[in-house]
């Protein structure tokens, strides 16, 4: 097996082209399992978590978005200045692993990986993120929304490497919240992502761990925003279980031998209530409770 | 008297700490020798199969392996400390994921696991038995055809798929029950658990001629020489087993596994072999899963809340084979009987045959799952009584002078004092929010009663050596042998060096199993070393001229008793002594006799119906339960335990809070699952979840010392296992209380604790 070490995005890039079966290599915190495991088999890696362009990010003020190189760790989100842009952001990373994992986990790993359990991915699609991809053929931009086709399956090509990803810095409530069976080190039984555009009155809720990729909940977010005052910050209570059963319903659990789909969906009903509640924790004047 | 803060005297720092956390100490893994070549097993590729075809030929011609055994190379011996029901390759049947069929030794792992993998073996499907009720059926699959004809322990009782039945009897149970006033059933289900050592066991053998030495990641070396010499045909004298520095083990690194296996493969291959565990094989192989157990019990009260009668059956999953789960049926029968005064009593428990990975003892064997069953139910009868839950303990619990559930009357023993202790320190009645509780359960545990020994010796230079038989697990047991041997001698434990973990060094001790370490082996350091103090005294009287008996021993000195200024030091004498009678000591102290059981009769007797220097405990757990996903918290553990004299308080706390934590990651998030086959669905770190430092609550600590007429050295019992007994069923108590009925599976899943609140448990 040839391991070799890139330090400029074209070297990476070259690498890739020259070795199109090659397997990229980040953190190596999933990468390293899969092949200990024997899951997956390489005879090429090119590691990319030294790559300039990979470890830096951006603020845009025009656009006020983010772009976040691929090589950015957990550790980095967690912290300032990443978490200012992004407090859900920096919530899903401080629930990832342990402080040696979040040290090596990138976000752009976690992007290729695609497992419905990745703790950062329903962020990304709550904040309808942006996926860069480069080759020495060029670059192209995926919504995340399209971006994993099915469990750890991605659009990516062949010499192809993620870059980073771009999310609007919106201004307004973020919050992640996962069920999980222990304080640390634990995969997601079910979590969600709620996000508030305060200026653009929208409210985003995506879905982890219950279904083949990162679900939304179009009929619970148009619950949400039909029941809520943006300038008041404040929400008709009544809507609160209405939007909660309807995040349940959007789930697509299974049954396996972590949970059953029963408790995924209770348990995403229970996340959604409690995070629209954080949301909007004054209910509207006047309003029925 | 109650201790808390520990004594100044007894800090002392573990010799093995520094080695270990710098990450310098050498563990079994880390051993090699020139030429060494490393192994791997072919496992069974079904749970219940008889084998149609076994051909090792794709592995024996792979280049770069250099021996391929199964059962035909090695002698046919069927082995088992209760049943002799095991062989140390599958032999026509197979019956269970992790029995071994074949084994390997190559040039590099990679090739050896290659070459197990081009074995092939064919198989006639069998009918798996996966689970334990249905295995008792009078129609049921046989585990193994052939039980009746194999050898097994005089005491136990067997039939077809029950491999161990036993029963306690006193009184007339069911003539009682039917002049109660109160009776109430329950059931308890409890999955199986793992010990989970951080480190995979690892063993390395090599070959001098007719002697060979084997490197072994075990809890217990004699038993693991004991092992290898019946199976492979050899005298003790020519197997040397050494212990490196052990990576924990609860258990799992006891009884004897794959000893055998790799030194067979060093004599074919004529090379050293060496053998590293994975993590899945950690789980999978070892016959040392914490036992399944199905728990019904039924029990009478008089209207005051007095218990007068107590029925029940309890089911435990052997698994495949019989390794040291003989004597479970008996230990879960007094465990769910429990330290209460009962004047009548019948419980009976079977040990059963399924597919599934052999049981054996993990850190207090059947305890935690039964005690679990047991205190769950004593609250449903405290609450069918009317009384408050540790009212009705007080009201029923043994004390000292009264009689137990066996027959048994305890001298001086501190339960109630632990009540009060562990409900003090929680603040037990005190007002909480309705999303918590604060649940309270009483456990036991006997000290173990074996012979061991120790050798002691002063060197020319003054300086001191215990060479002793016992096995250091990680719990510092060993080590604070060298305080007894201090105490003895008047010197300081750092002028001792520990000589151990080896069997061609040191005489016979159980090893690290049954908190045994400081109550036997103690015992043997105590009487080593007093002999050496005679011979101090006999040459200090010389030297001084004066009586032996007026000799003190103290501060490294000898002196006259009353003229401190006619002293001389312990470090002169051993000089003196180096030039004729050298000091050398020897000692296996008698252990102390199983008390007598009065008024009881038990089937299946294996010796664990009398508890010599009973343990008592109670914890108090204080949590909060997530009503809306039935997420648990722990938020506090008041822990209280008689385990008589402390002898070194820093390790006696660090066994406290393992066993605590332990316990709370069984009663939480822990729990094998099987899938239809009988496989562990989820052998691996990531889907068995084991407690992590994030999820410690605060522990506090009280050690009730009484003094204990029949203990080891000082007034000490065992103490390693009692703290894992009454976790769960503490936390169990608590979750009710806010869930408003008992969750009746172990492990409480978040899952299992929604189902409940949701009456979706499927129990009324
Ligand atoms: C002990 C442990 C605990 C964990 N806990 C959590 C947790 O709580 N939550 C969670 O979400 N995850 C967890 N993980 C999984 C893992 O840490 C995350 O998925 C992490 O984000 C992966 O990042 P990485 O940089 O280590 O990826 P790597 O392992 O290096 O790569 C992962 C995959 O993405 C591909 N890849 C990586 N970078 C690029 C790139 N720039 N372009 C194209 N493809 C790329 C790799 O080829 C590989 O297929 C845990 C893992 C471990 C070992």
């Amino acid at each position: 097996m040839s391991v070799t070490v890139a330090h400029t995005l074209d070297e990476a890039l070259e690498l890739l082209a020259a070795t199109p079966s090659a397997t990229v290599l980040a953190g190596g915190t999933d990468l390293m399992v899969e092949l200990n495991m024997g899951h997956r088999r390489t005879d090429a890696v090119v590691c990319v978590n030294r790559v300039g362009e990979l470890r830096s990010w951006r603020h845009d003020p025009g656009t006020d978005t983010l772009r976040i190189g691929a090589a950015i760790t957990y550790a980095e989100l967690m912290d300032a200045p990443l978490a200012g842009f992004s407090p859900a952001l920096a919530q899903a990373a401080r629930t990832v692993g342990s402080p040696q994992i979040r040290n090596a986990a990138t976000i752009g790993g976690n992007v290729g990986t695609a497992s419905p359990a990745g703790d950062g991915l329903p962020v990304l699609r709550a904040l309808d993120a942006v996926v860069h991809l480069a080759s020495t053929a060029g670059t192209r931009d995926v919504p995340f929304a399209e971006f994993a086709t099915g469990p750890k399956r991605t659009v990516v090509q062949p010499g192809e490497l993620i870059t980073g990803v771009t999310i609007p810095v919106l201004n307004g409530f973020q919050g992640y919240s996962k069920v999980g069976v222990r304080n640390a080190m634990v995969i997601a039984t079910a979590s969600a992502c709620l996000a508030v555009d305060t200026n653009g009155h929208t409210v985003r809720l995506a879905l982890g761990s219950v279904g083949p990729v990162i679900l939304r909940a179009p009929e619970a977010e148009t619950i949400a925003v039909q029941a809520a005052d943006f300038e008041a910050g404040t929400i008709d209570p009544e809507a609160i279980p209405a939007f909660a059963a309807a995040a349940a319903a959007a789930a697509r659990p299974i049954d396996d031998h972590r949970s059953t789909a029963a408790y995924r969906r209770r348990a995403i009903e229970v996340l959604s209530r409690r995070l629209l509640t954080r949301a909007f924790p004054a209910p509207t004047p006047g309003a029925s409770s | 008297m109650t201790v808390t803060e520990p004594a100044p005297t007894s800090r002392f720092v573990r010799a093995d700490g520094p080695d270990k956390v710098t990450g310098s100490g050498r563990y079994a893994a880390d051993l090699t020798l020139t030429g060494v070549l490393q192994a791997a097993f072919r496992y069974a590729d079904v749970t219940h199969g008889r084998i149609t075809r076994l051909d090792v030929e794709p592995a024996r011609s792979m280049p770069g392996v250099l021996a391929v055994l199964t059962a035909a190379d090695v002698p046919d011996v069927r082995y088992g400390p209760f049943v002799a029901d095991r062989t140390l390759f599958a032999r026509d049947v197979v019956r269970f994921e992790g029995e071994i069929v074949a084994a390997v030794a190559a040039t590099s792992a990679e090739i050896a696991r290659r070459a197990a993998a081009a074995i092939v073996v064919e198989y006639e499907p069998l009918p798996i038995v996966n689970d334990v009720e249905a295995a008792l059926a009078p129609d049921a699959p046989l585990v193994h055809a052939d039980w009746a004809s194999y050898g097994a322990a005089d005491p136990i009782v067997r039939d077809r798929n029950d491999a161990s039945y036993a029963s306690i009897t006193k009184g007339d149970a069911d003539a009682a029950m039917a002049d109660a006033d109160i009776v109430l059933s329950s059931r308890y289900v409890a999955d199986a658990s793992h010990a989970a050592p951080i480190e995979p066991r690892a063993v390395l053998a090599q070959w001098e001629g007719d002697k060979v030495t084997i490197w072994s990641s075990t809890q217990v070396p004699f038993d693991a020489r004991a092992g290898v010499c019946e199976t492979l045909g050899l005298p003790a004298n020519r197997v040397r087993i050494i212990v490196p520095h052990l990576g924990g083990g609860f258990g799992g690194k006891c009884g004897f596994h794959v000893e055998a296996h790799v030194a067979a493969l060093a004599r074919a291959a004529r090379r050293p072999v060496r053998l590293v565990f994975t993590r899945r094989e950690e789980f999978v192989v070892p016959d040392r899963r914490r036992e399944g157990m199905v728990v019904e019990l039924t029990t009478g009260l008089r209207g005051d809340g007095t218990i007068v009668a107590r029925t029940g059956r309890v089911i435990i999953d052997n698994g495949a084979y019989t390794a040291d789960s003989g004597f479970f049926s008996q230990l879960a029968a007094m465990h769910v009987a429990g330290p209460y005064r009962i004047p009548h009593l019948h419980v009976e428990a079977h040990l059963v045959y399924t597919n599934h990975q052999p049981s054996g003892s993990v850190r207090a064997p059947t305890a935690p799952q039964a005690c679990w069953a047991l205190e769950s139910h004593t609250d449903e009868l405290a609450a069918a009584a009317g009384l408050d839950p540790v009212e009705f303990r007080r009201r029923n619990v043994v004390d000292t002078g009264s009689e137990g559930p066996s027959g048994q009357t305890y001298d001086e023993i501190g339960l109630r004092r632990c009540v009060d202790a562990a409900t003090a320190a929680a603040g037990y009645g005190r007002d909480l929010p309705d999303d918590e509780a604060i649940g309270v359960a009483v456990g036991w545990w006997p000290s173990f009663t074996a012979a061991s020994g120790a050798f002691v010796k002063i060197d020319g230079d003054g300086s001191a050596q215990i060479v002793t038989g016992a096995q250091e697990c990680g719990t510092g047991a060993v080590m604070t042998l060298r305080q007894l041997a201090a105490d003895e001698l008047g010197m300081s434990p750092d002028d001792f060096q520990l000589v151990y973990q080896d069997t061609s060094v040191a005489p016979y001790d159980m090893g690290a199993t049954g908190s045994q370490t400081l109550f036997n082996n103690g015992r043997a350091v105590v009487h080593a070393a007093g002999q050496v103090a005679e011979q101090l005294k006999r040459l200090a009287a010389d030297h001084l001229e004066a009586a032996p008996d007026d000799i003190v021993l103290a501060d490294g000195q000898a002196s006259v008793a009353g003229t401190p200024s006619r002293t001389v030091s312990i470090a002169e004498l051993a000089g003196i002594a180096a030039g004729g009678e050298l000091l050398i000591g020897h000692g296996s102290g008698a252990p102390p006799s199983a008390p007598a059981l009065v008024g009881s009769s038990c089937v299946g007797d294996v010796g664990m119906a009398a508890f010599v220097a009973p343990q008592f405990s109670c914890h108090a757990v204080h949590v909060k339960v997530d009503r809306d996903t039935g997420v648990v918290r722990v938020l506090g553990v008041s822990a209280a335990h008689d385990s008589g004299t402390i002898i070194n308080q820093i390790g006696a706390r660090g066994q406290v809070e393992g066993g605590v934590m332990m316990g709370i990651g069984q009663a939480l998030t822990e729990g094998t699952r099987y899938d239809d086959a009988g496989r562990q669905r989820n052998p691996a770190m990531l889907e068995y979840k084991l407690q992590t430092c994030a999820d410690a609550p605060p522990i506090h600590i009280d050690f009730v010392e009484i003094p204990t007429p029949d203990a080891g050295p000082r007034g000490a019992k065992g103490l390693a296992e009692a703290p894992n007994v009454p976790t769960a069923a503490a936390i169990a108590n608590a979750v009710a209380q806010v869930v408003g009925r008992p969750v009746r599976q172990l492990p409480m899943t978040a899952e299992r604790v929604w189902n409940t609140l949701t009456g979706e448990d499927g129990v009324s």
